[in-house]
């Protein structure tokens, strides 16, 4: 066999394989495109008696026995409509779809896929847990908060929010140390939804090594109102060395509203504070909503950084008449001075806010 | 009983929302957008309208007050339908003339019992 033959062999050879490549493809295609169209006919069936168990009151047994006892095909494709529901739904009908994924040993199953070896068999495992709410898989889910992943992390750490185990809150504050292995948001929604069970583990973090963990649970113990732990706040806000968690604990000291916070507060407006914390203690103030801070903040209304003489005015005009006198005083007989400025653009935005399209100009201007 | 226009682009909810209304005796039109639910309310002059707030083209909040601006349909029941639960989120849809409001998620019971309180209350 010369060379030209030997091409001519290869040329046919490589033409027939392409040819049964291009078959093999349409092929795979319209198999899939059958399936696909049969099974949006089996859900289309199934979708009154899904719609029945999911909007009946009461009266589900049938529709649960019924559904729970589908064949695998029929159920494959009636889950993803089902799946879709569970995020849509509350009360009964949520309890209902919760109770057919539990007889159709959803839970179990998606248990057992949390340790396969496919990312989003993983991550897949973690959303249906997390929408059922499957308490006994917290632990393992806290075990994917560092999987390989990010992807799988930021599934876990919202499904362990949606567990709702107060256990979980120790796990989900230890992801973001040593650079985050899970998203900080995601982290500090999910300690939100743990509730007061987490609390504890909330105020142990406030000492942890890592500034991202302070910092987070500093943000979640402010942002749950947990007032019994604000002599906790204000005892690590003194030794905090963090500007950005310090920010976030006197931040949380202005939500949580106790008289103590009040005092820790005003303290840290003052001087020897860094000059990010004392801009959020000032607008802190106002968040807590004291007639007790009004003269503190009528002092900072002349301090020399713009932020904080701004955030005292801004919080003066949140505090009611004693606030609003000392912000008119301070227009009619400091006039010339960026206290007055300050004092003037607050009560202009409250004319605004009121629906008063126009204040005078200061006397100065 | 009463005849319904649900303006839903989410096929589960507003299969789910005709299935309830359905079964407790209601009389259900359903649309997939803004601009259907505009014209379907003054075509077929229905006795309460479900309004979903995110909907392509036109939002529930748009149609709400058109639907008040059009003297025909100004005094229509209208319930928005939402997932954004902040308490602006709510005035919004309040200021613009929704009657109710309701969060998704939601319960489906919850819901028929929030439409039939709202038909009583204006029919009265």
């Amino acid at each position: 066999m010369n060379t030209t033959q030997l091409l001519s062999l290869l040329l046919a050879a490589l033409a027939g394989a392409t040819t049964m490549l291009g078959l093999v493809i349409v092929a795979g295609r319209a198999l899939h495109r059958r399936r696909v169209r049969r099974d949006a006919r089996l859900a289309a069936d199934f979708r009154p008696l899904l719609l029945e168990l999911i909007g009946g009151d009461d009266d589900i047994d049938e529709p649960l026995r019924r559904l729970a006892a589908l064949d695998r095909r029929r159920w494959r494709a009636v889950e993803p409509s089902a799946i879709s529901l569970l995020t849509k739904v509350s009360g009964h009908a949520r309890t209902a779809l919760v109770k057919l994924f539990e007889q159709r040993g959803l839970a179990r199953t998606a248990l057992r896929d949390l340790t396969g070896s496919g990312a989003v068999r993983r991550a897949t495992a973690a959303h249906v847990l997390g929408l059922m709410g499957h308490a006994e898989a917290a632990p393992a889910l806290a075990g994917l908060l560092s999987d390989r992943s990010p992807e799988v992390r930021a599934v876990a750490a919202r499904a362990l929010g949606q567990v709702g185990a107060p256990e979980a809150a120790g796990p989900l504050l230890a992801s973001l140390a040593g650079g985050g292995r899970a998203p900080f948001y995601l982290v500090t929604q999910s300690l939100i939804r743990l509730g007061p069970g987490a609390r504890p583990a909330l105020v142990e973090a406030l000492s942890h090594e890592d500034a991202v963990v302070r910092a987070a649970a500093a943000e979640v113990l402010g942002l749950t109102g947990a007032v019994e732990t604000a002599p906790a706040l204000i005892g690590m806000l003194v030794g905090e060395t963090s500007t950005e968690v310090q920010t976030r604990m006197v931040r949380s000291l202005g939500r949580l509203g106790t008289p103590m916070c009040l005092q820790a507060l005003i303290h840290a407006t003052g001087p020897g504070h860094p000059h990010a914390v004392r801009v959020e203690a000032a607008a802190a103030l106002g968040v807590l909503g004291s007639p007790r801070a009004v003269p503190a903040l009528g002092e900072l209304l002349g301090d020399s950084r713009y932020h904080v003489a701004h955030n005292a005015a801004r919080s003066l005009a949140r505090l009611g008449d004693p606030a609003m006198i000392v912000l008119a005083e301070t227009v009619a007989e400091r006039s010339g001075t960026s206290a007055a400025e300050h004092a003037w653009e607050a009560l202009a935005i409250l004319d605004l806010q009121a629906g008063h399209l126009q204040r005078p100009p200061t006397p100065a201007s | 009983m009463a005849i319904v226009l649900v303006a839903e682009d989410d096929a589960d909810i507003r299969d789910l929302i005709i299935f309830k209304l359905e079964q407790t005796g209601h009389t259900v039109n359903a649309v997939g957008d803004g601009v259907s639910a505009l014209r379907a309310a003054r075509e077929q002059t229905p006795d309460i309208v479900l309004l979903d707030v995110m909907m392509p083209g036109m939002s529930g909040i748009d149609v709400c007050r058109e639907l008040r601006r059009i003297p025909e349909t100004a005094g229509l029941p209208i319930i928005l339908l939402t997932a954004r639960a902040q308490e602006s989120d709510v005035a919004t849809g309040l200021t613009a003339g929704a009657d109710d409001y309701i969060v998704k998620p939601f319960s489906p019971k919850v819901l028929a019992d929030r439409v039939h309180s709202v038909l009583t209350r204006t029919r009265a």
